[in-house]
């Protein structure tokens, strides 16, 4: 805490550990009015304190820096970031609830789309991503309203294979593809977010799949 | 001719249709955003037009996915920066926007990256307490607050933050620091 006012002066005086520990909430700009004078006023007059505040913006910078957001949009809709590889990426977003959220966010945009693998490619990199619940519901009424305007290719809902997971088959009346194979069983991953599985290139069709979990509240 | 390169071109020659449909799939990756974003939606749509034009025209669509998965991309790129923006509490002036006809040499990408790689490698070490203190002073908490909320007094949250503090440069030195096999190697003393 502050030490009191110098009612004479009307100043706060503070001390360098003092400083040093309010260094934080200075950066994040969430002192009081008379908190952050004093802390400028002591910064002003001490140069150490004013190493340790470089040296908390650059922690600042460490901790707070997240998965650029061209590089989340291009892993979100599937295309290979050229920023930061996948590994780096999953990684991080096992970490951080904010990534997260924004991946979830680019990947409930409703359009789903198919993109025909028109050669044989290997099946190493694969991604799956899981839909809470609500997103189930959002991403059913998105398909629906696609379904209903027609021009798209004809989707068939599978048999959840648990209680809580349901999946979303493309037909194989996609141009080029091959007739589906039975659905995966594979443990769902660690993180959480909304999305669509793409599978299948072995057999150069492109078989799109989204698992739902309810773990994850909406952003 | 491909379709998208067709659909390129036809933009590019400012083919009315061509433009809507464009705007089209603008507005459709718009849908997540539309309630945070909601005032800012127009002047976003122009923004990203004129930018994915400025792009296609210097041919810097690599062709990595479809036209439409492109244009879809560079949309949920550009609200994920205003969110973050925003939440930030930070205004981008005309000056600030990043256009295409202003982006960073080789260089300085390189380096960028390089930076955010390191980060990230920082923050997948730290403790998870240490994440979840970060994350709060990210949000804007004040200390009284966090304190609150994790149930700790105000000088031992601030105690804390600042072990973790020193903790993320260590761990940055550590990432730069040579391997402990070079030490002692006969080119170094």
């Amino acid at each position: 805490m502050m030490p009191d006012r110098d009612a004479a002066t009307d100043t706060t005086a503070i001390d360098c550990h003092q400083a040093v520990e309010f260094l934080p909430w200075l950066v994040n700009g969430s002192l009081e009015a008379g908190e952050d004078r004093a802390l400028r006023d002591h910064l002003d007059a001490c140069e150490s304190c004013r190493g340790e505040l470089g040296e908390t913006v650059e922690a600042w910078g460490l901790a707070t820096r997240h998965i650029p957001s061209l590089a989340l949009a291009e892993f979100a809709l599937g295309v290979a970031p050229v920023s930061l590889d996948c590994e780096r990426i999953e990684r991080h977003l096992a970490a951080c609830p904010s990534c997260r959220g924004e991946l979830g966010l680019i990947q409930s945009d409703g359009v789903v789309d198919f993109e025909i693998a028109r050669t044989r490619r290997p099946a190493a990199r694969r991604r799956r991503r899981q839909l809470p619940a609500w997103r189930e519901w959002a991403l059913a009424a998105a398909v629906a309203g696609v379904l209903a305007t027609g021009g798209w290719t004809l989707l068939r809902l599978g048999p959840a294979p648990s209680p809580t997971a349901g999946h979303l088959a493309s037909g194989s009346n996609l141009e080029g593809a091959e007739p589906l194979g039975p659905p995966r069983s594979e443990p769902p991953r660690a993180f959480h977010t909304g999305g669509v599985f793409s599978d299948g290139f072995e057999s150069g069709s492109v078989v799109v799949w989204a698992e739902f979990e309810t773990d994850e509240p909406p952003i | 001719m491909s379709d998208d390169a067709r659909t390129i071109a036809r933009l590019l020659a400012g083919d009315a249709e061509t433009v809507e449909l464009t705007r089209s799939w603008i507005r459709s990756a718009f849908e997540p955003y539309r309630r945070r974003l909601a005032q800012e939606l127009e002047d976003l749509e122009q923004e990203i037009l004129l930018e994915l034009t400025q792009a296609l025209r210097g041919d810097r669509f690599q062709r990595r996915s479809s036209l439409s998965t492109y244009v879809r991309t560079y949309v949920h790129h550009k609200c994920i920066d205003r969110l973050r923006a925003g939440a930030r509490r930070e205004w981008l002036s005309i000056d600030d926007l990043d256009l295409p006809s202003h982006s960073p040499s080789p260089l300085e990408q390189l380096a960028e990256t390089e930076r955010t790689e390191v980060a990230l490698r920082v923050f997948e070490e730290m403790s998870e307490s240490c994440r979840e203190l970060w994350r709060m002073l990210e949000q804007g908490l004040r200390y009284r607050e966090m304190s609150r909320r994790l149930g700790v007094g105000e000088g031992a949250l601030r105690a804390r933050v600042l072990r973790c503090r020193k903790r993320a440069l260590e761990l940055r030195r550590k990432i730069f620091a040579p391997p402990r096999n070079e030490i002692g190697s006969p080119t170094t003393k």
